[in-house]
Formats: structure tokens, C-alpha cells, sequence
């Protein structure tokens, strides 16, 4: 399936896009319609962050806000997360699943 | 042309490595050799494959292929242990290799034998930088490979020259073989430019790993100041924590995610994984998960997200998305304190997290303001708009139906579907979460409930313990922990989600309330078991794998029926055979149980599958009545093995247990009515027509033939009638009785007081004393017994007939019997009076009795083709039986 070769940009633009169709935004002109998708876009990786972070239990959310006050590399975050143990994959399919079900919630 | 003994010379070095020295090897024999060293070598490259998956693995890590000074030197040793075995290997490969060429096997065929051996070596490399010194010596090998097999191309009398015999020659070959091998293990071919790239390699490593280790204990100290400044508490109410995470997303900055190497090669590679995995179906076609789903939508705590306010969408993240708390690898610092939570889940479910995940789930709801949540004063939340539901499968089922999990398509997210609604449904309802977590102890075990409950072997005493602990003293706490350990193992990585159709009898749970009539809630809800024949019932089998206590990995396994929403269903407990055929008298003489019999003793019938610990079939024993349950009355179904009422097919192609020995009113049954009934008077319950129609439909009876008459063409022809069926479980219960001492003795107090005790004094007196009509009840019994051996391999259609059959001769000799006998006088009476008794149990709640069967107990009782009669029946020997003995 040639959809399989797409890039990671590439499959969160179908997802936006796909999801952008089944709420039925039919009526919105293109200009309109990729301003909306570009939003969603931007909306979706805050949200993708916004899940990593909600992942981490108390404590590692407690010390890394404390590491954050005092200063924080990027090689640090990334330590962070690595020694976190989160189940990435997990986090990011929920994530795309809950953006999609609150975006179509919000017609119903 | 080759003599005997060109080939005796040729083939010894085959022979010698097969200890077959002096032998001529025949064409056979030597195709066998090669067929031999065709399994050598495709072992070989099986072995290389698993050293190869290893390597991938360790390269992979973090998308950095030289991560790991540890992965550099394990690859290493791997790579020596890989010589070692080709050495081992490749010698006897050489020697039958030439052995074949003498059998004039055609030299291409070598020639192909000489690739995999190559392709062989090829896959035994070890890390990427030796690989590419690796590859050279291939080549240099594959090069010497080529001349070989030129010289055996050009015949054997040349090579036969230059080595003496083809022997010597397979003997050389395989020498230089193991030396290229014993080059590669020592790895003294790496040239020097090589062997320094490999070098600054693992001295970056080194470095980097000196790095992390500042970088670890930097960590350490911070969470220790963490835990100081907090004294050691750091749980956060969900309110604290969506804004512990809104403040640390600000901190974060907006798009940091892109600006984290590691981190974002992981979200990548996960996006990845979810668009192939999907192979986008999801994103190109219809999103069937969302749309087959309504429930999901209106109920889902996933679904709640941004119209509820980010606070809640903080907390259902948290309770939603995290995952199994995993340390990625060996570390020398501990930061977390958790170093042992590498080795399993269930090490891992720290209470902390446990109540910290459940606290959440829970939270969002309170936060949603769902009407009908309710928090009882022991902190228990509870919401049972579902469970009184009237769109439920059944009157005892969990919730209502989720069989559209089922129905969704596999990239539909199906396993995370299934998730949410068992979260959403055991969030509701308490009991439901003790009935699903009694099947994983390393779960209760975190969640504080004692070794006492966990030990129970049959799963509904156990469930109903748990259920009693979560209803006791801070039972809130006790909730959220389960909840969130459930959680925990549903998202593990170790679960898998079988979806199935079950066919055959299983035992089932489902969830009567105690006192009929009042509305549900945790508190006179209670747990029972059932045992129900199910017709490609829609189910889900959860695998979860896990050590348990002694350190071993096992398989606990939760299997939920779909349509009753996620009642676990377990093997159907068995009944032992010669017990199928006592008498009744024999039963009670049997079932007299000393009251301070342990629960623990009751249940020493127990088997469970050797492998498999808490498997849902892992309960054998009675039930108990909830494992002393304090709540009055639950009255389980004590064990019940084959269940009358609980081989009824329900027409939509599944059944709910309709047999429910431990208590009239409590019989679950699949196609009733609405649970509040009118109040009806005391009268003889007019034929529903309808249902008559329906009953027969099912294989049923529910014409008002001559109730002994029915016995004594029972007895004469051996037909097979419903009230068979309901006899067959009476029997069946009562060997259960029986064979489970106690379990009943906990079960006397059941829901409908009054059924009961009508039939107690009237088994009393039965067993007391012998009289005709008790023995042709017993006679009864034995010949249903019989049958119901036989009905369990009919098929429905060949009940339907036989019932057809007999309704055709029961009208037959109710046209002929102008003037009714006194005996049936009598039984008409009878069942009169059991259709009054059925219906003053349906006014406690039982519709079974009083919507499906005009005739509510009797056994031998013509009227009524539901099952539930019988169940009815032994439900009140039961509560005989034990009020005599006590």
C-alpha cells in the first residue's frame, strides 16, 4: 500500500485531512479549509505534547517541573522522557484517536 | 567413471563426521548427507537470524546504532559465540558438501550450498562498524568459494590430483573454512583503520554513557528534594496535576517536542507504527470505531475532551494515555526507586500509581457531573444509570451491550475501544470492577487486598470478597486502586485481545440484586455465577502475562461476553458422573455442612488449568453465596455445574444464564422484560400467548398437559421435554450439592424469601420422609439425568422435533381422558399453585419466573419450556436442604 511510504508529516496531514472531511466541513473554501487544517495541525502536535507530559505519573511530573524551573537542556528533556518510561506509541495513537473524537464531539 | 573405492576414499571425510569411518556411502546415503548438511546450514541461519534481531535491536535503540558500549560488547561476544558455532558447524558442512560433489550431485547444487554458507557468515556480523570489515572478509571468502567451486566443476580427476581424494579435499575445505571462522572470532582481520573507528565508537559511548550517569544522578538528587519538599507525598489530586501539566507544557515551550532528538524519533517512529499499522484505513475510510460506537461517544472518559474544559482533558489524558510504567534498560543509579518494576508489570503496580490512575478516571467523571454519579461515604463512586438500564441485554447483565467492539474493524483501534468501555463500566459499577480484577492477583495484591481474599480459588467467592473490601472501610481508595491496576494490565504490553464467538456452556457472572425491587446500587448489588450455554456469543479473551508470586511468567486470562456488557465467563463447572444419577434422598443425606466449614474447604474441588493461574476457568468450586458475604442473602449459585436453565439458547444467538439455583428471583435471564413490573395479584397467571409461541419456538413447552402424566411418558418413552431440560439442572445442582458441601449452606438466604420457603418445608418433609411422590420424584430425577445426557448432543433442531412429538401426544391423551385422574387432579393443583408461587416471586423481582414460565418451580411441571423452572427448583431444595441442616 503506497500509503504506507508516507512521511510523518504526510500522515498527520491525512489524519487532519480525513478527520477535516468526516466532520463534514464541505462548505469552506480551500484558502479557508487550509488555514483549518493548518490550525489543527499546530493544535494536534500541542496536543501530541500536551499527551506526553499528561503520561508521566505524579512524581516524574513533579521533578520535572522542578528541572524546568532550574534550567533545562534539550538533552536533558530527553533524558527526562527516556528514563520516564513512557510507552510512546501508546501515548501518541491515544492521542491522535482523542483529537479526532473531541474535534467530531464538538459538531454533535 | 568412478570405482568403488574412488568413492570410499571421497566419502571419508563424510563418514568420518557421521562415525560411519570404513563404510561406502551409497547415492541414497549421500543424498541424505546432503540433505543433512542442508539442515545444518539452514540451522545456522536461523541461529544468525535471532543473532541478526538482536543486533537490530540493539542498533534501533533510540534510533542511535551506537547507543550502548554494553550493546557494542554484547554484540561482540555474540559475534565470538557465532564463530564458535560455525566452527562447529561448517566443518561437517565442508566434508558432506564434497561428499555430495562425489555423489556427482551437479556442482551448481554446490555451488548453492556454498552461497547459503556464505550468506550464512554474512548474517553472523556483528556490530555496524565490524560489519564492514565483515563484509570484506565475505567477499574474500565468497572469492575462494568460487575457486572452489571451479575445481569441482572441472572434474574429479583434477582435484583428485591435487588433493589425493575428494575426502582430503572436503577435509581441506572445511579447514579453511574454520580458519576463516576462527579469523572472524578472534577478529585479528580488522584492519587497523577499521579497529580505530571501532575504538572512538565505543569511546563515544563510554562518554555518553558517563553522561547519562551525571545526567541520572542529577535526577536522583531532584527527586529527592521533590519528595523532601513534599514529605514524601507526591500524589496530586487531579485538579493539582492538570495544572502541574499545563504549567509544565508552558515551561516546555511550545513545538519542544521537535527540538528532542531522542524523543521525537520515538513520537515519530510511533506515528509510524499507528499509520501502518492502520495502513491509514482509518484516516482514508470510514471510521467505523467512532461511528459503531455510541456509547463510546457519550460515555467514553476518552471522549470527554475539549468541550469539557482542559482541565478535564488533562485528566483524561492522564488516565487514558499513560502508559506501563517501564525502565528502558539497566541503569546504575536507581533514580526512581523502581528498579524492580523492570522486571514485570505486576512488580511495577505501585499502589501510588495504581490510586494515582484511578483517582483520575474517576476524577474526569466527577469533573463531567454525569447525572447519577454518587459517592457512597466510604468513598466508593458509583454510577448505575447503565446497569438500570433498560437497554441491557438482560435484567443481570453488567451494562449493555458491547458487542460492536466486536464488529470493529481490527485498525479501528478495537483494543482500545475495549479498554475504555471495560474502564467505563467497572468505573460505574463497582461490582463489576471486583468481578474483572479477581482474575489478576497481582492487582488486588497491589491494591492492598489481603493473601485471605486473593487465596479464595473459586473466582465468584473471590469476586464478591474483593467486592466486600472495596464496600468496606475506604473502599474509595481500595476502588481507585483496582481501577487504575486494571487499567495498568488492559494497556500493558504483554496483554493481548482475542476476539472470538464462544460456543458451549460456560460459566458466567452476572449481578442480581439482593433485595428485589429497590433500585441498584454498589451496595445491594452482589456477584453470582451461572453456568449458560452460549451460541457464537460475541467475546473478548484477555491474556495477560505476568510472574507471579514465584517469579514465574503465567498467562491470566480474563474472557468477557460482549453482549452482557463484559460479564467474565469461565469454564462451566463439571459435574462428576456417578453423582449424576443419586437420588435426591442420597443428595440431602450428602449436603448436611458443618457450619463452621471454611470457604477454603468448600472449594477444595477446585481445578484449575496447570498452566495458567486465575485463568477465568480457573475456578472450580462452589460459589459460596459470596464468600460469607455479610449482605443477606446472595445466594450463588453454590457451584452449580450444568445448570438447569443454563443451556437455553436466547434466540438473538446467545443465552444469559436463566438457571440460577442459588435463589429464584435471581436468574438472569436474556430475553425478559424490564425489571419493574406491575404488582400482580395473587392469581393464576394467564397463558401469554405470545410467549407460548416463543417458548416452543426455544424448544420449549407451554401447553397445560397433565403434569404426572408427563412423568410417567417421561418414564415409559424417555422423550426429552423442557421440563427435562429444567430437571436436568435440578439434578445437575443437586450434584453439585453433593459434590461441593457448603456451598449452598451460604446460599439459603436467597432473594425471593417466599419461593423458597414454600418449597423449603415442602423438600423437607420429602426428605424426611420417603413417600411415593418423592420417589417418583427421584425416578424422575434419574431418568432427566439420563436424558440430559442425551439432550446435551442433541441438536436444537432435534429437541424442537422430539418436543413436537411429545406436545402431539400429550393433546392426544388429553382428548382421551374425558374425566381427569385424581393423581392429575392433583397435579393440576400443583401447578396452580406453582404458577401463584411463580408470580409472588415475580413480585419480588424475579421475571424469569413470571414472564417465561407459568409454572415457577416444579420440576415435573408441563407447563413451562424455560429452563428457569427447574433452576428455580433446585434453588429451593438448596434452601431445603440447608435450613434442615442448620
Amino acid at each position: 500500500m503506497s500509503d504506507k511510504n508516507l512521511t510523518e508529516d504526510e500522515v498527520l496531514s491525512s489524519f487532519i485531512t480525513k478527520m477535516v472531511d468526516d466532520k463534514g466541513e464541505a462548505g469552506l473554501t480551500p484558502e479557508e479549509r487550509g488555514a483549518l487544517e493548518t490550525r489543527l495541525k499546530h493544535e494536534l502536535d500541542r496536543y501530541v505534547e500536551v499527551s506526553l507530559i499528561a503520561a508521566l505519573p505524579d512524581e516524574k511530573l513533579l521533578v520535572l517541573e522542578k528541572w524546568l524551573d532550574l534550567g533545562m537542556t534539550d538533552e536533558e528533556k530527553d533524558f527526562f522522557f527516556e528514563e520516564a518510561g513512557i510507552n510512546e506509541s501508546h501515548v501518541i495513537e491515544t492521542a491522535l484517536m482523542n483529537f479526532r473524537a473531541n474535534y467530531l464531539g464538538e459538531a454533535a | 567413471m568412478k570405482t568403488g573405492e574412488d568413492i570410499h576414499a571421497g566419502s571419508r571425510g563424510a563418514y568420518e563426521s557421521y562415525g560411519k569411518t570404513g563404510e561406502v556411502l551409497t547415492r541414497d546415503e549421500a543424498r541424505e548427507v546432503g540433505e543433512k548438511t542442508l539442515t545444518v546450514v539452514n540451522q545456522a541461519s536461523e541461529n544468525v537470524g535471532g543473532y541478526e534481531e538482536t543486533l537490530e535491536k540493539a542498533t534501533d535503540r533510540n534510533g542511535n546504532p551506537l547507543y550502548s558500549q554494553e550493546t557494542i560488547r554484547r554484540m561482540v561476544a555474540e559475534a565470538r559465540k557465532a564463530g564458535e558455532a560455525r566452527e562447529v558447524e561448517i566443518s561437517p558442512v565442508g566434508k558432506e558438501l564434497d561428499a555430495v560433489g562425489v555423489e556427482g550431485f551437479e556442482v551448481t547444487d554446490a555451488k548453492m550450498k556454498i552461497a547459503k554458507l556464505e550468506a550464512a557468515l554474512l548474517l553472523m556480523d556483528g556490530d555496524p562498524v565490524t560489519q564492514v570489515g565483515l563484509q570484506r572478509r565475505i567477499e574474500e571468502l565468497r572469492a575462494q568459494m568460487e575457486v572452489r567451486a571451479e575445481d569441482l566443476e572441472d572434474g574429479f580427476a583434477k582435484s583428485e590430483g591435487e588433493t589425493g581424494s575428494q575426502g582430503e579435499m572436503a577435509v581441506k575445505y572445511a579447514e579453511k573454512l574454520a580458519e576463516n571462522a576462527g579469523r572472524i572470532e578472534g577478529d585479528g582481520w580488522m584492519d587497523p583503520k577499521e579497529r580505530a573507528q571501532m575504538e572512538a565508537a565505543e569511546a563515544e559511548i563510554a562518554e555518553e554513557e558517563e553522561r547519562q550517569e551525571e545526567l541520572r544522578e542529577k535526577m536522583k538528587a531532584l527527586v529527592d528534594e521533590v519528595r523532601n519538599e513534599r514529605g514524601g507525598e507526591v500524589m496530586l489530586s487531579p485538579e493539582d496535576r492538570s495544572a502541574v501539566v499545563e504549567n509544565v507544557q508552558k515551561k516546555m515551550g511550545g513545538g519542544w517536542l521537535k527540538g528532542l532528538r531522542r524523543l521525537g524519533v520515538k513520537v515519530a517512529a510511533g506515528l509510524m507504527v499507528f499509520a501502518t499499522v492502520s495502513g491509514l484505513t482509518m484516516l482514508r475510510s470510514d471510521a467505523s470505531s467512532y461511528t459503531k460506537a455510541p456509547i463510546a461517544q457519550e460515555r467514553s472518559f476518552d471522549a470527554m475532551g475539549m468541550a469539557r474544559g482542559v482541565a478535564a482533558q488533562m485528566v483524561q489524558q492522564a488516565s487514558g494515555v499513560e502508559g506501563v510504567e517501564r525502565r528502558n534498560g539497566p541503569t546504575t543509579l536507581d533514580v526512581w526507586g523502581e528498579t524492580s518494576e523492570a522486571k514485570s508489570t505486576a512488580e511495577g503496580l505501585s499502589e501510588a500509581q495504581m490510586l494515582a490512575k484511578g483517582r483520575a478516571i474517576i476524577g474526569a467523571e466527577a469533573i463531567a457531573n454525569r447525572p447519577g454519579n454518587y459517592y457512597h461515604e466510604n468513598g466508593v463512586f458509583e454510577n448505575m444509570s447503565e446497569y438500570n438500564s433498560d437497554q441491557k441485554s438482560s435484567l443481570n447483565a453488567f451494562a449493555e451491550s458491547r458487542e460492536w467492539i466486536y464488529d470493529l474493524d481490527d485498525v479501528g483501534n478495537r483494543n482500545g475501544e475495549a479498554i475504555n468501555q471495560i474502564i467505563i463500566v467497572c468505573r460505574d459499577n463497582p461490582g463489576v470492577l471486583a468481578s474483572h480484577t479477581a482474575f489478576f492477583p497481582n492487582v488486588l495484591k497491589a491494591a492492598g487486598i489481603s493473601d485471605e481474599v486473593i487465596n479464595i480459588k473459586d473466582p465468584e467467592v473471590r469476586a464478591n470478597a474483593v467486592y466486600r473490601e472495596m464496600m468496606g472501610e475506604n473502599g474509595g481508595d481500595v476502588q481507585k486502586k483496582l481501577l487504575g491496576g486494571l487499567l495498568t494490565v488492559l494497556q500493558d504490553e504483554n496483554t493481548s485481545f482475542q476476539y472470538m464467538l464462544t460456543n458451549g456452556v460456560n460459566r458466567t457472572f452476572f449481578e442480581p440484586t439482593i433485595d428485589q425491587g429497590e433500585d441498584a446500587n454498589a451496595e445491594n448489588l452482589t456477584l453470582r455465577t451461572a453456568n449458560k450455554r452460549r451460541n457464537n456469543a460475541k467475546q473478548v479473551l484477555i491474556t495477560f502475562r505476568d510472574k507471579d508470586e514465584n517469579g514465574q511468567i503465567v498467562e491470566y486470562k480474563l474472557q468477557l461476553n460482549l453482549y452482557c456488557g463484559f460479564q467474565p465467563d469461565m469454564e462451566a463447572l463439571k459435574t462428576v458422573a456417578k453423582k449424576k444419577t443419586q437420588k435426591i434422598s442420597e443428595v440431602v443425606t450428602e449436603t448436611v455442612v458443618p457450619e463452621e466449614k471454611t470457604v477454603e474447604e468448600e472449594t477444595v474441588v477446585v481445578t484449575e488449568t496447570p498452566t495458567v493461574i486465575y485463568h477465568s476457568n480457573g475456578g472450580g468450586g462452589n460459589g459460596g453465596g459470596g464468600g460469607g458475604s455479610e449482605r443477606p442473602g446472595p445466594g450463588t449459585n453454590g457451584g452449580t455445574e450444568e445448570q438447569p436453565g443454563g443451556t437455553e439458547e436466547k434466540p438473538g444467538g446467545e443465552e444469559e444464564p436463566g438457571g440460577n439455583p442459588g435463589g429464584p428471583g435471581e436468574v438472569e435471564k436474556p430475553d425478559e422484560g424490564p425489571k419493574e413490573e406491575p404488582p400482580k395479584e395473587e392469581t393464576v397467571k394467564p397463558k401469554d400467548g405470545e410467549n407460548q409461541k416463543k417458548v416452543v419456538a426455544e424448544g420449549g413447552q407451554t401447553n397445560g398437559v397433565n403434569q404426572t402424566q408427563n412423568v410417567e411418558v417421561l418414564a415409559d418413552q424417555g422423550i426429552v421435554t423442557p421440563s427435562n431440560e429444567s430437571e436436568v439442572g435440578a439434578v445437575e445442582v443437586d450434584q453439585d450439592i453433593s459434590d461441593m458441601n457448603g456451598t449452598y449452606s451460604e446460599t439459603s438466604e436467597t432473594i425471593n424469601a417466599d419461593g423458597n420457603e414454600q418449597v423449603v418445608g415442602s423438600q423437607q418433609v420429602a426428605d424426611q420422609n420417603v413417600s411415593q411422590e418423592q420417589q417418583r420424584e427421584d425416578q424422575q430425577n434419574q431418568e432427566t439425568a439420563n436424558s440430559s445426557e442425551r439432550l446435551e448432543s442433541m441438536t436444537d433442531q432435534e429437541v424442537l422435533d422430539e418436543v413436537s412429538e411429545y406436545l402431539s401426544q400429550s393433546n392426544e391423551m388429553s382428548v382421551s381422558e374425558s374425566e381427569p385422574e385424581p393423581e392429575a387432579q392433583a397435579s393440576e393443583n400443583t401447578e396452580q399453585s406453582n404458577e401463584q408461587q411463580s408470580e409472588e416471586r415475580s413480585e419480588d423481582g424475579d421475571n424469569s419466573a413470571a414472564q417465561d414460565n407459568g409454572n415457577g418451580g416444579e420440576q415435573d411441571n408441563g407447563g413451562s419450556g424455560e429452563q428457569d423452572s427447574g433452576s428455580e427448583q433446585v434453588d429451593s431444595d438448596a434452601g431445603a436442604d440447608t435450613e434442615a441442616t442448620q
